[in-house]
């Protein structure tokens, strides 16, 4: 325990700087957002006119939300990071009894209670925008709270998969690198690009549709209903659809990269 | 005991070690003496399971090593390697995490010893400051085997000296052995049990040190030269 | 720190450096040798080499090991007493020896001693 904690805790200072960073950004895409909005609607004499809500007045919205979508992102981008730091000295990360679960474990849990803090602190920033109409939006508050639960779990999914590719592609690497030397970076990326045509022909295919698009669940967001006219007919916000069964693909795919990952370290990385 | 049976390491087109056949007995004070790229310092990294011998096997206690020997070994890199945002009271409370055998006392008394001061940031560190570090963190363990790569290189000659006392007083040759690779051989003959010469990823001699001195009235140096001269190189 | 020759094993070295001790009377009867590590820290010498020492004095009888406590110099003070005529024999013998082998006869050995001493002694 004591040793699973104290790597917590030393990847966690290995990143705390570059974490600051990403915080920082979610706080740029909010401003940003800001600047746009004073820019379009322009800085009106009325100030509390300021904070009203118009329809054309989304574009306020546009940069926080993208940095929330970008969350996707997060934790490829924080356990490339940190991985990096350890490969510039594998000999000190590596002379380490714990097992590779546990040393690439602590970087991914890492990511994960970053994304997570990350994807609040946006989120709270995003409410911050609609703090001067919080009233219009009592009726629209369950909804909204689902609407975010929703698309948090969708970006914690997407953002573990596509880190443990990343991680599976950086110790990959590091196993080429000790046979082929230079070449190892083309390889990799001419691997990864494999792999991405692969999984995209993969999702293409019957067999992807017959067995992992199964467990069909409806979300409605039944007070959105009023919003339907936004998107001009396009898509109605007020419900989606998902299957279980890509959660349980995305939770697959994750065991299977961390898992071979974890051997690679073991049996084939050196120093 | 380390053993190495018929252990051929080669990197990617190069060979560093060809066809070494050698035991490694407990309780000594062993150096490993070869020039830059000798192998030396690969054969370290196999004994501390780092990496894999492309042929052979090598065995600490009879079990082929693997990155989890670590449990029994602490192997010291030649290159200065640190998490820069620690400090040396923080690098050693981790240390101690990480290891079950890590003594934190001792720890402290080794950084008393070594004139370190606990609140400085590692990166801030000097050189010799930081290879004294290495040292606290490699004889803090109650480990049976110390590994240390190049313990002096680039060391003023008091830090040097500061590094052979610390080693003189916290090791236990009855439970440890150390394997310590160098270039500086003068220093440390008197520290030495052992010597092992190595050329071109070749072990080309064994010797008892106090037997050098008893039967053929040489310094390891003077020794030195006669076996690289008769060597083939 | 201390410096060896490298034409001599070390343990010899350090077992004599503990031989001139006892007899100038540095180390007494019955007293304490440093511990093993004491003794290879001070000199930056291996303890093994330490330990290989105190086992050679005390086959010379000189040195003593009790269990749990350390090393004692020997309480026997006519083991002492023959050490320091041994040593004395020794270093004539090899005076003598050199010299012999230089030409000088005896005479001109003693009247060369006496001469020196008395020169210091001014």
């Amino acid at each position: 325990m004591d040793s699973w904690m104290g790597l917590l805790k030393k990847d966690f200072l290995l990143m705390k700087n570059r974490f600051l960073v990403f915080l920082m950004l979610d706080l740029l895409a909010f401003g940003l957002g800001w600047y746009l909005h004073i820019k379009e609607i322009g800085f009106l004499n009325n100030p509390s006119l300021n904070w009203v809500m118009n329809e054309n007045d989304f574009i306020k919205l546009i940069p926080l939300a993208i940095a929330i979508g970008l969350h996707v992102l997060f934790i490829s981008f924080y356990v490339f990071m940190s991985l990096r730091k350890e490969g510039k000295q594998l000999h000190l990360w590596l002379h380490n009894p714990q097992s590779a679960y546990v040393l690439l474990g602590s970087k991914v849990v890492n990511g994960l209670i970053a994304l997570i803090i990350s994807l609040i602190f946006s989120f709270f920033l995003f409410f911050m925008y609609f703090l001067p109409i919080l009233s219009e939006l009592g009726p629209h508050i369950g909804d909204l709270t689902k609407l975010i639960m929703y698309a948090s779990t969708n970006i914690i999914f997407a953002s573990l998969v596509i880190g443990s590719a990343i991680l599976f592609f950086w110790v990959l690497y590091h196993v080429f690198k000790s046979r082929i030397g230079k070449w190892s970076l083309l390889v990799i990326l001419i691997v990864m690009i494999l792999f991405i045509w692969g999984m995209s022909n993969f999702q293409a295919t019957d067999i992807y549709n017959n067995l992992v698009l199964r467990g069909e669940i409806n979300i409605e967001f039944p007070s959105f209903e009023a919003l339907n006219f936004v998107e001009s007919n396009v898509m109605d916000v007020d419900q989606g659809e998902d299957f279980v069964g890509l959660y349980v693909f995305n939770v697959l795919i994750f065991a299977v990269l961390f898992v071979l990952s974890a051997w690679m370290i073991e049996k084939k990385v050196e120093v | 005991m380390i053993t190495f049976e018929n252990v051929s390491k080669t990197y990617i087109t190069q060979k560093a070690l060809k066809d070494i056949n050698i035991e490694l007995p407990k309780g000594k004070i062993i150096g490993i003496i070869g020039e830059n790229g000798s192998g030396k310092s690969t054969m370290l990294k196999l004994i501390a399971g780092l990496i894999r011998p492309t042929k052979g096997f090598v065995k600490v206690n009879d079990i082929q090593t693997n990155r989890r020997v670590s449990e029994i070994v602490t192997y010291l890199s030649e290159l200065d390697a640190y998490y820069a945002m620690y400090t040396v009271k923080q690098t050693m409370d981790f240390f101690a995490t990480q290891y079950k055998d890590f003594d934190l006392e001792k720890a402290n008394q080794i950084m008393k010893f070594m004139k370190l001061e606990p609140s400085q940031k590692v990166k801030n560190l000097s050189k010799g400051n930081r290879g004294r570090l290495k040292i606290v963190l490699s004889l803090a363990r109650d480990v049976p085997y110390i590994i240390l790569d190049e313990p002096f290189s680039g060391l003023d000659p008091m830090v040097r000296e500061s590094v052979v006392k610390g080693l003189l007083s916290y090791i236990d040759l009855e439970k440890q052995t150390v394997i310590i690779t160098t270039h500086e051989i003068q220093e440390v003959e008197a520290l030495l049990d052992m010597i092992v010469v190595i050329r071109n990823g070749q072990i080309i001699d064994t010797k008892s040190v106090e037997k050098l001195h008893e039967q053929e009235q040489m310094s390891v140096v003077e020794w030195l030269k006669n076996v690289y001269e008769n060597a083939p190189a | 720190m201390e410096d060896f020759q490298a034409t001599k094993p070390i343990y010899m070295q350090l077992a004599e450096r503990i031989n001139h001790k006892i007899v100038r009377r540095e180390l007494h009867a019955g007293e304490k040798l440093k511990s093993v590590r004491e003794m290879a820290v001070e000199s930056g010498v291996n303890p093994n080499t330490v330990q290989r020492t105190y086992s050679e004095l005390e086959r010379m009888n000189i040195v003593e090991t009790r269990r749990g406590q350390g090393t004692f110099v020997t309480e026997d003070e006519g083991k002492l007493e023959q050490l320091r005529d041994q040593l004395k024999t020794e270093h004539i013998t090899r005076f003598i020896q050199q010299m012999g082998e230089m030409g000088f006869s005896k005479n001109e050995m003693v009247k060369g001693l006496q001469e020196y001493i008395v020169k210091e002694g001014q």
